[in-house]
């Protein structure tokens, strides 16, 4: 792949819901380079996570064309490997397994991938120590702090390195603090893994972090589609 | 007749012989009612089991779901999603299994502390004990243990396989 191309292609994209009546994405166009921080930012329904939804290949586009680290998402077949090694997601709510310790919790990504138990244990270790829980390995979801559930969720999204980490508010049930050290730590990674963030936000404070903004309206990007 | 009779209850003495028609169709009416209780508490078990296994698979089925699309969504393949779930199903059905049998086998024990009861029944534990419960063997009711009927003698087991 050629170093100046996008890592996120996105043109005309288009997804309906209830058989066409709502177009939550009406035309998007969308080129993201490797490495940048991107805040999209919007109002209620105006299809930012849906979008988001669209690259984590959760769902599949209308119309358009989707290309993601060489992968066509709207052409392929089966995108398991994908979700599982090129993109890391990190939901709203944290969406941990309550039933997994948080070092369990991050290994569950890495099944599948030709890790032995050892490894995929060393690995969630080192994942929780970069995100500060270190001494919560052993700890299940219900014994943690949103803020530490959502940490354990981006060491989670983590886990196979990924080139692409998508966020969808992930600080919007955090108090200001917890938010506070999430948005840090995405920073963190962005910067010492040269890992692309596409962060989905209500709050015009975290997306002012970003190397850009993506402004939606109605289904539509309104503000340019290329970095600035 | 009643020369041959004596005969037979003298040479097995766990045998009751019976020598009129009379009789004989009054033994074999109470044999038919216990083989219609027998049958009609066997369906309502089935019935109330099978109810209670639908629930629970339904529930597992509502409460898992929100799992399973975590696990795809970090890359699972269906594959392997069900490749877990079968697992998972057989370890339960074994360990159920286990338990169900000690289970069963204590209460069979248990219920002959009740004398009237104790009249009626032997437990036998054998390999068709399993069978059973899902309607696939009837036999066993022909051989219950009732006054006037052959009993132990007559059964391989010596008593009723009920």
């Amino acid at each position: 792949m050629n170093s100046d191309a996008p890592v996120i292609a996105i043109s005309g994209v288009v997804k309906t819901f209830e058989n066409g009546r709502l177009r939550a994405l009406d035309g998007v166009d969308l080129n993201v380079q490797k490495g940048e921080f991107v805040a999209i930012v919007g109002p209620s329904g105006c299809g930012k996570s849906t979008l988001l939804h669209l690259l984590a290949a959760l769902d599949r586009p209308d119309e358009g064309t989707i290309v993601v680290a060489g992968h066509d998402l709207a052409a392929a077949r089966r995108l398991n490997e994908y979700r599982a090694r090129d993109v890391g997601m990190v939901f709203q709510l944290d969406n941990l397994l309550p039933t997994l310790t948080a070092s369990e919790n991050v290994q569950v990504p890495m099944f599948g991938q030709g890790h032995s138990g050892r490894e995929r244990r060393r690995r969630a270790d080192e994942l929780l120590a970069m995100v500060g829980l270190a001494g919560r390995t052993r700890n299940r979801p219900p014994q943690l702090s949103g803020g530490e559930r959502q940490r354990v969720a981006i060491a989670r999204a983590l886990a196979n390195a990924p080139a692409i980490l998508l966020a969808d508010e992930p600080t919007g049930r955090l108090d200001s603090a917890s938010g506070r050290r999430v948005l840090e730590l995405l920073e963190q990674v962005r910067r010492e893994q040269g890992i692309t963030v596409i962060l989905v936000t209500h709050d015009p404070a975290i997306a002012a972090r970003a190397d850009r903004v993506v402004q939606m309206l109605d289904g539509r990007i309104a503000n340019g589609t290329g970095p600035a | 007749m009643n020369d041959v009779a004596s005969f037979i209850e003298e040479t097995f003495p766990n045998l009751v012989t019976i020598t009129s028609v009379g009789e004989l169709s009054k033994v074999d009416q109470g044999v038919e009612m216990m083989d219609a209780a027998n049958l009609a508490i066997s369906i309502l078990a089935v019935g109330i089991g099978a109810i209670g296994v639908m629930n629970t698979m339904v529930m597992s089925v509502f409460e898992r779901t929100r799992e399973i699309g975590i696990l795809r969504a970090v890359g699972w393949s269906g594959a392997r999603v069900l490749r877990m779930i079968i697992i998972e199903s057989l370890a339960l059905c074994l360990v159920a299994a286990g338990f169900g049998a000690a289970l069963g086998v204590a209460a069979s024990r248990a219920v002959l502390f009740v004398p009237a009861i104790r009249s009626l029944l032997e437990p036998v534990y054998g390999g068709y004990l399993h069978p059973r419960p899902c309607g696939c063997h009837r036999r066993g009711s022909r051989w219950r243990r009732l006054p006037g009927l052959p009993g132990r003698a007559a059964h391989p087991h010596g008593g009723s396989p009920l």
